[in-house]
């Protein structure tokens, strides 16, 4: 069954074939021994809470050992036999243009995959693949992790050569524009200069630390130590004559004096925080530049490693102004460059992100990214006042009543008085929600408007779409309101709560645009 | 396939598109209901043979609190079975699908109505699904990967196989979804 050896000779010869004419085909049987590892690899994941017991039941097992060895050929027997079937039902099919993969024994799997959908390709050797020189082809697509097409165990020449016409394939459909380009570029001055776009000073980095506390980065590393810190504290605390735990002992302190012992202690912390915060910013960001090369956005920044980011201008899906109430204050804002989401978790490092600029800079670098936008300009429409409602009477007012009520019935009327505080807090957040919540389109883009005491501003090309959503309760439809969700490769963004013809409209124009105007996503 | 012959994708003026509420939506297969119909039934038998086994073996005895627990689930399983068979009903009946020549649509909720759309131009790669009962009613699931990443990705259960088929050929053969990534 194992045509590998042939299509060694003429690797592209089946990728020729019409679909109707190519033949399924198994990979090699050495991938019996890939399939019998991911089975043990899933045993051994669903199982691993039953080591413990294991050891300690070692000694019995000693004592019988015929039953573990049953159990242990029958566990043996049992991955063989799956791993022999996975292999029996792995089939794939290659054609022009195609991949088709089939697997799967109780449950089928049947997977279509365009080559000029595929973004990556990767050859995986594991080590027993080696001495065969066998690698596992895996093709990903923009969509996210876990749904990449594996072709297991194909002899290394054929792999290349798939690898290789994938990617001529590829190039030789995009390379077209780039080389007229090119051929544009050759009659300028061959390097072509970058162009700086934005440049932060260290005065921004100080106001980007206090305003931006990337604290929380820290704190959720170190969740690991607390307790043992929290000891470590404790205890050089009460060498100093404090004494914690009997400070917050509401047997020895009234209420108010707790609250401000807390008050006080919160304070102290965050100006620690804060130190840290405007340092780590300092560390990240420190020599900020944003250049324009091209298409192409190149990010360089840090203090003692230099962090070079680029990205190309196509791959941009969404531009976020980030502004929280402290930004406000400060009359600066974040801007980001956001790109695929799916495929994989970029690190904080990778993200193109312009820290603490002004608005007017903002603007400046959405006008470069975002051509003809509007966003300085445009008026947002406001969402349904029913949200508000939505969300006080379906959440808020029954911990409203709930809450206080139970306190006040347990003998803890000081703590019931005190609820009001956060309660009123939470239907402050709600009533500040539905006030931020903005959205407004014109013929290329939308702009959504968000937050809670801070704003955030996107803005995004129609074309960008991946999905649309429409959603509506039956409440909703009676008072003609809906939500729509849009889909993009960076993420999804809904607007809650909006006049059913304008959301209609919405997604109807969108999806229009992406289906008429056929420019690629990326 | 049928689909394919009279497929065309003329350039259509926005006041010719079918608006998204007007589309002709068609149902799942009726096969679907009734083999969600078949698993509730199936597992709520099973479950609550499970209890009568415990409430009648003479063999062990059950301490009060368990038998406490088993007296109420004698009445309490059987009323979410068939809850969950009438609501499973009612859902069913308001799964949709619509096709228009750009994209594809899915709908569904009884209280909470949604519809999906996806759009065949930014279609990454298709999978048709069968587990066993569903091959056994000769059902599939059709996914529908975009970028927009694993929550998002398009979903439509219950097509008759053939049905399915030739969903996956219509998304396949649109000019668009071959074109996208070619011009830059």
């Amino acid at each position: 069954m194992n045509n590998n050896n042939e299509a060694v000779a003429a690797p592209v010869s089946e990728l020729k074939q019409t679909v109707s004419q190519a033949e399924w085909q198994r990979v090699s049987p050495i991938a019996i021994l890939y399939f019998a590892v991911a089975v043990l690899r899933f045993f051994a994941g669903q199982f691993v809470y039953l080591i413990p017991p294991f050891i300690l039941l070692f000694n019995r097992i000693k004592d019988n050992p015929g039953l573990a060895i049953g159990m242990l050929t029958g566990l043996l027997l049992l991955i063989t036999g799956a791993a022999l079937l996975k292999y029996y039902y792995f089939q794939y099919r290659l054609s022009a243009g195609t991949v088709e993969i089939r697997s799967g024994v109780l449950s089928k799997k049947y997977l279509n995959l365009p080559f000029n959908r595929i973004q990556n390709i990767k050859l995986e050797q594991p080590i027993f693949y080696r001495p065969a020189d066998y690698v596992c082809l895996q093709l990903d697509t923009a969509g996210s992790v876990h749904q990449e097409a594996r072709l297991v165990a194909l002899s290394r020449p054929f792999a290349e050569a798939l690898k290789q016409h994938i990617l001529d394939l590829r190039h030789s459909v995009t390379d077209e524009s780039p080389s007229t380009e090119q051929q544009q570029a050759s009659s300028e001055p061959p390097v072509v200069a970058e162009q700086l776009l934005n440049q932060r000073s260290l005065a921004d980095l100080v106001i980007h630390g206090i305003s931006n506390n990337r604290i929380w980065l820290f704190l959720g590393l170190a969740a690991p130590f607390y307790n043992q810190l929290a000891d470590k504290v404790l205890e050089l605390l009460l060498m100093a004559g404090i004494d914690l735990p009997a400070l917050f002992d509401p047997g020895q302190q009234s209420w108010f004096v707790i609250g401000l012992y807390a008050l006080s202690l919160t304070m102290l912390i965050m100006l620690l925080f804060t130190l840290f915060s405007v340092l780590g910013s300092v560390l990240t960001f420190y020599g900020y530049t944003l250049h324009k090369k091209q298409q192409n956005y190149i990010r360089r920044s840090g203090l003692l490693t230099r962090h070079e980011v680029s990205m190309k201008l196509s791959r941009l899906q969404c531009v976020a102004l980030k502004q929280d109430w402290l930004d406000m204050l400060l009359g600066r804002l974040n801007l980001n460059f956001e790109q695929i989401n799916g495929q994989q978790q970029i690190a904080t490092e990778q993200k193109i992100m312009v820290p603490s600029v002004t608005l007017k800079q903002a603007h400046n670098l959405v006008r470069d990214a975002c051509p003809d936008n509007k966003l300085s300009s445009v008026t947002f429409n406001h969402i349904s006042r029913r949200f508000i409602w939505r969300y006080l009477l379906l959440y808020w007012l029954p911990v409203a009543i709930v809450a206080p009520l139970s306190l006040w019935l347990r003998q803890q009327p000081e703590l019931a008085l005190i609820s009001v505080v956060p309660l009123s807090f939470w239907a402050l957040l709600i009533v500040m929600r539905w006030y931020r919540y903005g959205y407004a389109a014109d013929n290329n883009y939308y702009y959504i408007r968000r937050g809670y005491f801070g704003v955030d501003y996107y803005c995004f090309a129609k074309y960008k779409l991946q999905q649309v959503t429409f959603r509506q309760s039956w409440l909703m439809r009676r008072a003609g309101l809906c939500s729509v969700k849009l889909v993009l490769a960076s993420g999804a963004l809904e607007i809650p709560f909006i006049n059913e013809t304008d959301g209609r409209a919405l997604l109807e124009q969108g999806l229009y645009q992406l289906q008429q105007s056929r420019k690629a996503w990326m | 396939m049928s689909n394919a012959a009279g497929f065309s994708n003329n350039q259509l003026a926005v006041e010719q598109i079918t608006p998204l509420q007007a589309l002709q939506s068609e149902a799942l297969s009726s096969r679907y209901r009734l083999l969600r119909q078949g698993v509730n039934a199936g597992f709520f038998a099973g479950l609550m043979l499970l209890i009568m086994l415990l409430w009648w073996q003479p063999w062990w005895p059950v301490p009060a609190d368990l038998m406490q627990v088993i007296t109420h689930a004698l009445w309490l399983v059987p009323l979410f079975g068939v809850l969950r068979a009438f609501y499973c009903w009612q859902a069913d009946k308001n799964k949709h699908f619509a096709l228009r020549e750009h994209d594809i649509s899915y709908s569904s909720g009884i209280f909470f109505r949604k519809m999906i759309t996806q759009p065949v131009v930014r279609i990454q790669h298709i999978e048709l699904k069968q587990g066993p009962l569903e091959r056994k009613a000769s059902l599939a699931r059709l996914q529908l990967f975009s970028a927009g990443g694993a929550l998002h990705t398009f979903e439509i259960p219950g097509l008759s196989l053939t049905q399915a088929q030739q969903i996956r050929q219509f998304v396949l053969q649109h000019k668009d979804a071959l074109q996208d990534e070619q011009q830059q």
